[in-house]
């Protein structure tokens, strides 16, 4: 294997494995939740199965060992060998914890060399597995002291042969990876007693027209097997996912084919009352050599355009199943093509302007394509900008492992709620948002849910609820967590905001302003260091990651109800509205939302203070006048106040009005970054290119206020 | 359509790796207009993709009204092509 190969096969089994890790996270804590959901043992070994086999296949040997493991045990489950209880799901998130740091190590060798924790957990899945009582057994395990054993052997599932119908059918790509179909049916064959086998050749093309590396042939029959239906899966195991191959039992308890399947032609024919299930039955016993349909029309059983109405309902079933398929893309690909389309839209403005001026009087008809082409061009970027765009659950789901986790450790029961998984949002925002939401939650359960007996003393459910809420308003999405714990105390907050000089001793701020002061760098109310909070990593991070992304964060609570964390973020990292602006010659951009409005300074609302200082009177509001050329260390090009104009801005709760010679118009920009090319500018969060060509920085408003308050307090005696 | 047939003869091994190969000797052999004769006698290891070549290749046949079947199978051959039920499309 050439060495780009396997660093390309890494790559993906990286990325698949880290998926499937995080579902076997968030699917233990569901199973954890109700024991008796079977189908998410079945989904959580497959998970291990296929993180085993594509380990081996990149020769990732621990993991494949490891992962091994953990399918045994599995395995061990679904045979109804051992019961699910929190001792099993426990020692399974350890293993999953060790799993991921496995793959870490994998995916960055520098990291550090063995995994820490891998010899207990290997230690731990194998004592499960031996405590486990063997046939005849009848005794629990080893630990008979403890009050409910996990490892209780469940009632014995029936044993004997079970008899399943087997539709062997592959995608047509089956062949790619060295896998013959043909040893799938040998191996099958091998298993049990294989009955009533059809070879279905039918949509198999003439040689003419066949691509030999592709393959069409399938297989319908009938299979006894000693084991149950695990060992049919296990079969198929090996084979990467996509194919369509099913089988069922026959046996009438468990015949129950899930509802999401395509129904089988007869069964259409039969619901739509063409024939009568005998009939299907009957024919199906002739059906050997040709399809069922074809055998009915002969048999005159139904008509042709009967047979045609039931195909068309079966394919499109088969369609609608085959709907949820998606493509794996990387996300800088997509960012690339975002930049592309961005490009594409500041050109298209440029040809617009242009052609405004060359053909302003006889250039309609190129002015209408112009604008045509305009619209095309934002809808080709609102659906490159979709691309970009994933659903909130996943990483909503994430958090059910750190509830479950955080709430034991700190002794309080917690039920996480969830809605809004659906809501979009883009992807490098759902990033981001993973740090911060974990924070707060650990806030929520530290310090705002009571221990259980509190709860109970006050009248409200022991086990406390934290929701997590997502849903779109006004062009934002907005990120609730809530929790239903003891609410904010502002007496404690605005003690701690003094002993920090946050705030003055005499000071009376009102409440909104205390509750903003747990947004302050260093501020923690936790009286020791538990581990989960007060690390000194505050809620100030949450604000600046959440700031980051152009969103806000507030705080609502009711004192022994509860309290609400509410997160707006912008649809879209890449674009903004803005205001064009000139100082001097260069161009700026403000982004809208941080404007309020403009005014022109005159001698009625102008002040100059303390000799250095100048403020402008807006509405009953005094402001501090900030000369955006001083700032930005440039010339001004207008003397004469006068004849500026300001933009009166807000950024983190604070106002000014920005100084500056002319107000251009207002434009949906694409932010791209400078920092990669050039560095971090203070006051600067990006550049754009106008329709005219021109380069223009976008201004980072908060940042402008923050280096002018800093500078005013410095100069203050 | 004369008696005489075209003879293809399959290799020892038939598989994904010479299917593309089993394709051509068979086409050539259906252009000649006459039955074809799928000699099977020294297959050790046939695959699916050979196998479906040779299914392909017998649609081909019968929608130019030609024949098409299998002789002489290896005992390898003859036992996939039973398990398969394919047999009697291939004239065994």
């Amino acid at each position: 294997m050439s060495n780009q190969l396997s660093d390309d096969l890494i790559k993906i089994f990286m990325e698949e494995a880290n998926e499937l890790v995080a579902e076997m996270e968030t699917d233990l804590v569901a199973l954890e939740e109700d024991p008796s959901e079977s189908s998410l043992v079945d989904k959580i070994f497959r998970a291990a199965h296929t993180i085993k086999g594509g380990s081996g296949i990149v020769g990732l040997d621990d993991v494949s060992r490891f992962t091994h493991l953990m399918e045994d045990l599995l395995g061990r489950v679904r045979s109804h060998e051992l019961t699910v209880g929190s001792e099993l799901v426990s020692t399974l998130l350890g293993a999953v914890d060790v799993l991921k740091s496995l793959l870490a190590s994998a995916e960055n060798p520098s990291s550090g060399g063995v995994s820490r924790g891998l010899e207990e957990a290997t230690e731990a899945l194998k004592a499960f597995m031996e405590h486990q009582s063997g046939p005849g057994a009848s005794v629990r395990g080893p630990k008979p002291a403890e009050p409910e054993p996990d490892l209780e052997p469940a009632p014995q599932a029936p044993k004997g042969p079970e008899t399943f119908e087997v539709n062997l059918r592959f995608a047509p790509s089956v062949m790619a990876d060295g896998t013959d179909p043909l040893d799938v049916l040998l191996e099958l064959h091998g298993m049990g007693e294989v009955e009533g086998l059809v070879t279905d050749t039918s949509r198999v093309p003439s040689l003419e027209e066949l691509d030999p590396s592709q393959f069409y042939i399938s297989w319908f029959f009938q299979i006894a097997v000693e084991r149950g239906s695990s060992a049919l899966e296990e079969a198929f195991m090996f084979l990467s996912e996509g194919h369509p191959i099913k089988f069922e039992s026959t046996a009438p308890a468990e015949a129950s084919a899930p509802e999401d399947e395509p129904r089988k032609l007869g069964e259409i024919l039969v619901d739509e009352g063409m024939v009568g299930p005998e009939e299907v039955d009957e024919a199906l016993v002739k059906q050997k050599p040709k399809p069922l349909g074809e055998l009915l029309v002969e048999e005159g059983r139904i008509s042709e355009e009967e047979l045609s109405v039931a195909l068309d309902k079966q394919s499109k079933e088969r369609q609608g199943q085959q709907k949820a398929a998606s493509v794996r893309v990387e996300a800088t690909k997509l960012d690339q093509l975002l930049n592309l389309v961005g490009e594409i839209v500041i050109n298209q403005t440029r040809i617009a302007q242009l052609s405004r001026e060359y053909f302003s009087a006889d250039g309609h008809e190129l002015l209408n394509a112009l604008g045509d082409l305009d619209r095309i061009t934002r809808q080709l970027q609102d659906n490159v900008m979709k691309v970009r765009m994933v659903p909130i659950g996943s990483l909503f789901h994430r958090f059910h492992r750190v509830v479950r986790d955080l709430a034991q450790s700190c002794g309080r029961q917690v039920r996480l709620a969830i809605s809004g998984e659906e809501t979009e949002l883009d992807k490098t925002m759902v990033e981001v948002l993973g740090d911060p939401l974990t924070h707060m939650l650990r806030n929520s359960i530290d310090h705002g849910i009571e221990p259980p007996e509190e709860r109970q003393a006050s009248g409200k459910d022991p086990v406390g609820t934290i929701s997590m809420e997502a849903y779109y308003r006004e062009g934002n999405v907005i990120v609730d967590v809530r929790d239903d714990g003891r609410g904010l105390d502002s007496r404690s907050i605005l003690a701690k905001a003094r002993q920090q000089g946050l705030a003055s001793p005499n000071e009376e701020p009102p409440e909104e302003q205390v509750f903003g002061y747990i947004f302050e760098p260093g501020f923690s109310t936790a009286q020791k260091v538990t581990g989960l909070s007060g690390r000194g990593v505050g809620m100030d991070v949450v604000r600046r990651n959440i700031e980051d992304l152009r969103g806000a964060i507030e705080v609502q609570t009711w004192p022994g109800q509860g309290t609400l964390f509410r997160i707006r973020l912008p649809l879209t990292l890449a674009i903004i509205e803005g205001m064009v602006v000139r100082l001097g010659q260069e161009k700026f951009i403000i982004p809208l939302l941080s404007i309020i409005e403009s005014v022109r300074p005159n001698d009625s609302n102008f002040r100059k203070v303390g000799g250095e200082g100048e403020i402008i009177r807006w509405r009953d509001e005094l402001l501090p006048l900030v000369r955006l050329a001083e700032v930005l260390q440039m010339a001004s090009g207008n003397g004469n106040l006068m004849d500026a104009i300001c933009i009166i801005v807000e950024g983190d709760g604070k106002r000014a009005a920005l100084l500056l010679d002319e107000i251009e118009g207002q434009q949906q920009v694409v932010i791209k970054s400078i920092d990669h090319h050039y560095r971090k500018v203070d006051g600067v969060t990006g550049a754009t290119m106008l329709g005219s060509g021109e380069v223009a920085l976008i201004l980072d408003v908060p940042g402008i206020l923050k280096q002018v308050m800093a500078k005013s307090k410095a100069s203050r005696p | 359509m004369s008696r005489a047939k075209a003879v293809v003869k399959l290799n020892g091994e038939e598989t994904l790796a010479n299917a593309a190969g089993l394709k051509k000797r068979l086409l050539s052999a259906l252009k000649k207009k006459k039955d074809v004769a799928v000699d099977g006698s020294k297959v050790s290891l046939i695959d699916g993709a050979a196998l479906q070549v040779l299914v392909a290749a017998k649609k081909s046949a019968l929608a130019k009204g030609q024949g098409l079947s299998v002789t002489n199978p290896s005992p390898a051959l003859c036992r996939l092509l039973t398990l398969t039920e394919l047999d009697g499309i291939f004239g065994l």
